[in-house]
């Protein structure tokens, strides 16, 4: 019966050529991504649910590092920590990112060079970045005494006191990363058609109008995409807090992705710290949904 | 002897039928157009004999040599492509050498400059050979594609819609330039276009395509007098054909308001036998008058001046019919005219199977 | 000539925010190489200098007694033999699902689509746990890899992106014309792809440059730090002597400042993952 099948459907089963060259040209693409992206995350979620010491796998204990965890006063610590953080940095450097881009959209000679400066922060490495700040905003560094003088206060330590330190991290990512918004948001921007605008301004609709009716709903993907990458990457910050403020003073500042940075390599508990990325990694898809569902609420993308 | 042949092929993409069994012999040293609408086939036809597409069944050979297998670079064919796909970072000579220095192509530096400037001659295009085609107008880029073609002297040459980015002028003149190159190398040409114009004026056989089937495959004059069914009549030709639902009986043809005597040309005709028929009848079949008004049967919708003859658009009962008249009499919107039909160019097609109905002894057959 | 009045009040009023953003962006750097070119005893006075009255070289040579070499070399090594890794493996997979339709397309779109979204702190702690149970922790081909295996999605999403717009017909004409799928791609299509090259180059360039979190997780040996590795460990070693620290920084960032302004256009093409104009 199968033989009168395979007999009756040669060319559903010959070898197509074409197919199998196409194949082999992913092949060690996927491979690569198979070997150091997929299987370390197989190998992690067995350790998050194991007894790991340093690396001796011990007992299977379920999700008992999962719930160890969750109990651990420092991990929830440092999850209201990257909320704090990260809502405050997606809220100034989305809105920073966008008055940017409106404000440079024009591709004037100055725009151009704005465009560039405002870029150099990007560029350069977040640990450097990290660095020089620490280094600004040192009490060594003289700056910012020389700055606050002038309102009667002479002996301040920003990143030792928790609420400038928080506010210095937000400083941080805003500083880095608004350009990085802004580059997003002008694609977006420079994708509206041109006419649109002029049969607006024939139309007699105001600059205001304008970009509440035909820039925004336009710029709606374009939106969802900046919000999405910078959430996603405050959510998972590690650079900023660990060579800023290294997570301090009194982990004020210890995000969670440093909590998992130091319970893996300062407290070498990996069942624990595969836990809790295996735990940030699905609070981060809930987060996304999220995002985009609230989008979704307001009309179709 | 057939030279390019198509047994049976048939080609799927998913469920829909790109191409269904088409059997089609193309002579030595023919210019054949494969001509139709969007989606009818004619370009999958070209791509499977190219190689670019691999047919699901059926068999394809190129001068007696199967070439379902065979990749494109070993089917000894050259194409032109709509887009002329000339390769952007080389020179036009570099281009036009290109095909030469394929592996297995065993020139010599010399061979190749000679032969590249032959055809750069033929062409007229000895003085762009160091431009990049970013640096050439539409016609030369055309031209160099051409050539590009025309330098390996292929078995047979494959132009997939190369007049369509010209304008209009030129794409007459370029006409004119492909039938005088294609009587120069006599070598067998498929030429894939949607324009009619095109066909009817280079080929020396038309196969017309419609929804993944073959539908005429005959001369120019044979398909523009002769066509195998309505889509073919209505398809070829400057206008929409004007069809006219109706009977025939008493040697006349009766239509929603017109009425047609058709004497004993309507002899022979396999016409069913409740007399039902469609009339088709070009808009130079009928000429527009001016007469008595009680004579009058039409009154002018439009006027259309076209040059060596004004082209009105009529209503005639219920129908609205396209006509040919005198531009030298003015005719205004609203005038009743009266309508004469050239019994000649009269077609009848069955409104069931939509085929055209032939005379006994009329030749053109049905592919 | 009211309006007259308002165009220069407005040329005025955006020079004066230019200047203010220019100074904000630019100030924390500014500042660092400003310090870095100090003599020591100067960089603690109060009130800062913003322009150094005095430059010295003292902290870069200091860099060079502290194997400052080596960590360059170690970062070159890192970031060009990832480059070309990306560059090869990435293209070939970008023009088979540019021009190929076969079994599993949509899946392997998928998977580079999902990998791209991971952020990559969610995955130093299991890329250890694996790299270091096979035995590829502190060496420089561990961190080549995983650069790789992290950063090709995004060279296969530029390059897929780009040659899509190379259109189809040029390599069927390079094949009509006689050359092979693998010839027309070596001779036709990659000559054509320089802007999405250069574009994705330079992305995974910065990037294996510029990563500190990977490599401080991988590396621990002196021998085979990169340069951002070792400017962390410069922190710990320094302390509060901010002139080498600072020395160091300047190192990593002025060739990567360098390179984006000469190819600002592909710079940018590559964050918006996608078509290169011009």
């Amino acid at each position: 019966m199968s033989l009168a099948l395979l007999l009756h459907s040669p060319r559903r089963l010959r070898f197509n050529p074409t197919e199998g060259f196409a194949l082999a040209l992913v092949v060690p693409a996927l491979a690569m991504e198979a070997m150091f992206v997929f299987a370390p995350l197989v190998v992690g979620f067995w350790f998050s649910l194991h007894d790991v010491r340093y690396f001796n796998v011990g007992r299977f204990v379920g999700w008992d590092n999962y719930l160890a965890v969750l109990n651990s006063q420092l991990v929830v610590n440092s999850m209201i920590v990257t909320a704090t953080f990260a809502a405050l940095s997606l809220v100034i450097t989305f809105s920073i990112g966008l008055s940017l881009a409106l404000y440079l959209e024009r591709d004037s000679r100055s725009a151009v060079l704005m465009r560039t400066i405002v870029l150099v922060p990007y560029v350069v490495s977040m640990l450097v970045g990290s660095l020089l700040l620490k280094w600004l905003l040192s009490q060594d560094s003289g700056v910012t005494q020389a700055l606050l003088l002038p309102f009667g206060v002479s002996d301040f330590s920003i990143l030792s006191d928790p609420k400038s330190a928080m506010g210095a991290l937000v400083f941080n990512a805003i500083w880095r990363d608004s350009a990085f918004a802004m580059i997003l948001l002008l694609a977006g921007l420079k994708s509206i058609p041109r006419e649109l605008h002029l049969a607006a301004r024939v139309d007699g609709a105001s600059a205001w109008y304008r970009f509440k009716r035909l820039t925004l709903p336009m710029l709606k993907l374009p939106i969802l995409i900046t919000l999405i990458r910078l959430l996603m990457h405050f959510a998972n910050s590690l650079t900023y807090p660990l060579i800023l403020t290294a997570g301090g003073p009194m982990a004020t500042t210890e995000t969670t992705t440093l909590r998992i940075f130091r319970l893996g390599f300062s407290d070498y508990m990996l069942g624990r710290a595969n836990a809790l990325t295996f735990l940030t990694f699905i609070l981060n898809v809930v987060l996304l949904i999220a995002l985009v569902r609230v989008f979704q609420k307001n009309g179709k993308l | 002897m057939s030279d390019v042949s198509f047994r049976a092929v048939t080609k799927q993409y998913g469920a829909v039928t790109a191409l269904h069994a088409l059997d089609l012999d193309i002579k030595s040293g023919e210019f054949v157009s494969l001509l139709g609408p969007s989606g009818s086939g004619k370009t999958t036809t070209l791509n499977l004999l190219a190689g670019l597409v691999e047919a699901d069944s059926g068999e394809i050979s190129i001068g007696n040599r199967r070439v379902n297998d065979l990749p494109p670079d070993r089917r000894d064919i050259a194409m032109v492509f709509q887009n002329y796909a000339l390769y952007p970072h080389l020179t036009v000579f570099e281009n036009l050498a290109f095909p030469l220095k394929a592996k297995g192509r065993q020139f010599t530096s010399n061979q190749i400059s000679k032969k590249v400037e032959n055809v750069a001659q033929i062409l007229g295009i000895e003085a762009l050979l160091a431009r990049y085609p970013k640096e050439l107008s539409g016609g030369q880029q055309q031209r160099v594609a051409l050539g590009r073609g025309m330098v390996r002297d292929p078995h047979v040459f494959l132009l997939d819609e190369p007049l369509s980015n010209l304008d209009a002028r030129l794409r007459i003149r370029m006409r004119r330039d492909i039938k005088a190159l294609h009587d120069r190398l006599g070598s067998t040409i498929v030429y894939v276009t949607h324009d009619q114009a095109e066909a009817l004026t280079m080929s020396s056989r038309i196969a017309v395509f419609d929804g993944g089937a073959l539908q005429q495959f005959a001369s120019p004059v044979d398909i523009y007098n002769f066509p195998a069914n309505m889509f073919v009549a209505n398809f070829v030709g400057e206008r929409e054909i004007n069809f006219l639902h109706g009977t025939i009986a008493d040697e006349r043809f009766h239509g929603s308001g017109v009425t047609v005597p058709l004497g004993r040309s309507v002899d022979g005709f396999a016409i069913a036998a409740d007399g039902a028929t469609i009339l088709g009848i070009r808009t130079e079949g009928v000429v527009a008058g001016v007469v008595a008004a009680d004579r009058a049967s039409a009154i002018v919708e439009q006027i259309e001046m076209i040059g060596p003859q004004v082209v009105l658009y009529v209503k005639v009962g219920s129908e609205s019919i396209s006509c040919i008249a005198d531009p030298t009499i003015h005719f205004a919107k609203g005038a009743a005219v009266g309508l004469t039909f050239d019994l000649d160019k009269l077609h009848f097609f069955d409104p069931e199977t939509q085929k055209a109905l032939r005379k006994p002894n009329q030749s053109v057959w049905l592919s | 000539m009211h309006y007259r009045r308002e165009i220069v009040l407005r040329k005025l009023l955006s020079f004066c925010v230019n200047v203010f953003i220019a100074v904000v962006a630019l100030a924390p750097i500014v500042w660092g190489l400003s310090t870095s070119l100090k003599p020591t005893q100067k960089i603690l006075s109060l009130p800062p200098e913003i322009i150094p009255s005095e430059i010295t070289f003292v902290h870069y040579r200091t860099l060079i007694a502290q194997n400052m070499l080596t960590y360059v070399g170690n970062s070159m090594i890192v970031s060009l033999v990832t480059v070309m890794l990306c560059l090869t493996i990435g293209t070939v997979a970008a023009y088979s699902l540019s021009r190929f339709e076969f079994k599993g397309r949509s899946l392997v779109l998928l998977i580079i689509i999902a990998v791209m979204s991971i952020p990559i702190a969610s995955l130093i702690v299991p890329s250890y746990t694996l790299m270091a149970s096979i035995g590829l922790t502190d060496k420089l081909v561990g961190l080549i890899v995983l650069y790789t295996a992290y950063q090709l999605p995004i060279v296969i999403w530029i390059m897929y992106a780009y040659i899509g717009t190379i259109p189809r017909e040029i390599d069927n004409a390079a094949m009509i014309d006689g050359y092979s799928r693998l010839a027309s791609l070596r001779k036709v299509v990659l000559p054509l792809c320089g802007p999405g090259l250069i574009a994705s180059g330079l992305f995974v360039l910065t990037f294996a440059w510029n990563d500190f979190v990977v490599a401080a997780v991988m590396i621990t040996s002196d021998s085979v730090k990169t340069l951002p590795v070792a400017i962390y460990s410069f922190l710990g070693y320094f302390g509060r002597e901010w002139g080498p620290l600072l020395a160091s920084s300047m190192v990593s960032i002025i060739p990567v400042i360098a390179i984006f302004i000469l190819f600002q256009r592909y710079f940018l093409s590559g964050m918006t993952g996608g078509s290169v104009k011009g």
